[in-house]
């Protein structure tokens, strides 16, 4: 499972290639962030956390919180 | 607007290839109808409506757009990327869930004790592949593979005729209201609504063909269709429907075990349910990549394939602790929050648009006056 992260993550990283050469700095900022938050998901996933989103977290609040949920 | 033009079939292979691939979510309305699930394709396509009408008047009001540029062009540059961004937002939620229902079913039952996030690697590297590839790629592969997975289900639901048990759908319509309702709900929102993917697309179609049109036969043949894979699980299955965690499967494993000439069906069936599903996370990381490109004003979205699949398939393994979790909500919230992004925020979309064609059309003050000669300077402030 590490071989396939390492894998996968040399190949992500490599899609900077093009937009660094081309001097594309938004497209290198949105990369770096996709790339981010994937890690951030990653290390989540491997302490066996929970890891925030926002869709889930407006669910949840809803479940709880409000009526617009077919539990209350 | 994209220079790669699609036909009127071509649109209709997609969206009902789109629409065949929720199968491995049927099982919150199957939980919630119970013996009448079988209807409520039918009473979810009626609550459907509306929102359709909403889809085809937007595309009627912007011909040549999709849901991205529309969003833009109604609702200005700064509210229409908010917009954008929350369609975003939702098409990364589906393209996750799916990638997560699929990875579920593959370690479940294709390949036991598969470690899930190489089947979510693999499944989101084939879509990376088939977006790089281009547009053509993901409307060929509905168009030839939807003809004949689309012909082998048929067979497969005439084999099962022989096992069903009608009286397995009796006493018909004996719940509560309460719970049509709620079952029409979770039809309408997450089964037919998350077919606002097909807007992306809307663009991309010959001038000649009516959106309407692809539309409306795309929605009639996934009713059909989910009405027989309802009637199946539930004929085969009966009170054991919500026990099984992917009834529509379960149903055809039942085949499997009866007939004896033509047993182990199971196996191709799950093969092309899994491109299906396949096929709905490719249209929603397409909806992702794009969506990203319209809102940072990018001149190509190739480089951001690769980082927008590895993050998919990242996110599907913590999207929710299990794809039990994601039943329940499915079951509970989802419908509601679903409702915004199919139905409020299309709707205040087709508000936008109507009052700025409204006020296009209307007279300027200007007309009224006499108009200047032929030859005479245009004053700028007339009018003011």
């Amino acid at each position: 499972m590490l071989i396939v992260f390492i894998f996968f993550g040399i190949i992500t990283i490599s899609s900077l290639i093009t937009p660094i050469k081309n001097g594309r700095i938004k497209e290198i900022a949105i990369i770096c962030a996709l790339i981010s938050i994937g890690l951030y998901y990653g290390i989540r996933f491997a302490q066996g956390e929970p890891a925030w989103s926002p869709l889930n977290s407006l669910e949840e609040w809803m479940i709880n919180s409000t009526p617009f949920n077919y539990n209350a | 607007m994209s220079s790669v033009k699609i036909t009127k079939w071509q649109m209709i292979s997609v969206g009902v290839c789109y629409m065949i691939g929720a199968i491995l979510h049927l099982s919150e309305v199957s939980a919630t109808a119970g013996r009448d699930a079988w209807l409520m394709p039918v009473a979810g396509l009626i609550m459907f409506v509306p929102t359709a009408a909403i889809y085809c008047l937007l595309v009627k009001l912007h011909p040549q757009k999709c849901l991205y540029e529309i969003n833009e062009q109604a609702l200005g540059k700064t509210l229409g990327k908010v917009f954008t961004f929350l369609y975003m937002l939702f098409f990364f939620h589906i393209c996750t869930l799916n990638t997560m229902q699929a990875e579920a079913f593959v370690s479940a039952y294709l390949l036991p004790g598969t470690p899930v996030i190489v089947c979510g690697l693999m499944m989101t590297a084939f879509c990376a592949f088939a977006i790089y590839r281009g547009l053509r790629a993901i409307i060929v592969i509905p168009f030839a593979f939807g003809i004949v997975s689309g012909a082998y289900l048929l067979f497969n639901f005439l084999q099962s005729v022989p096992q069903m048990r009608p009286e397995f759908l009796r006493p018909m319509l004996a719940q509560e209201p309460r719970v049509y309702l709620h079952a029409a709900h979770i039809e309408a929102t997450v089964i037919y609504g998350e077919i606002i993917g097909l807007l992306t697309f809307a663009g991309m179609l010959e001038k000649k063909t009516k959106f309407s049109v692809c539309f409306i036969i795309t929605m009639i043949i996934s009713c059909l269709y989910l009405i027989l894979v309802h009637l199946r699980e539930r004929t085969l299955l009966g009170d054991l429907t919500p026990y099984v965690s992917f009834p529509s499967f379960g149903a055809v494993r039942m085949i499997g075990n009866v007939t004896g000439t033509l047993s182990r069906v199971e196996s191709i069936y799950s093969l092309v349910m899994i491109a299906f599903s396949i096929f709905r996370v490719l249209i929603t990381l397409w909806a992702v990549i794009t969506a990203l490109k319209q809102v940072f004003n990018l001149q190509s979205y190739t480089s951001l394939i690769i980082p927008a699949a590895a993050l998919a398939a990242v996110y599907s393994m913590r999207i929710y602790a299990s794809p039990n979790d994601s039943y329940i909500y499915g079951l509970n919230t989802t419908p509601f929050v679903w409702t915004v992004f199919t139905f409020i925020m299309p709707l205040i979309t087709l508000v936008f648009a109507a009052a700025r064609r409204l006020l296009t059309k209307m007279p300027t003050p200007n007309t009224s006056r006499k108009l200047p000669e032929q030859g005479a300077e245009p004053s700028g402030a007339e009018g003011f």
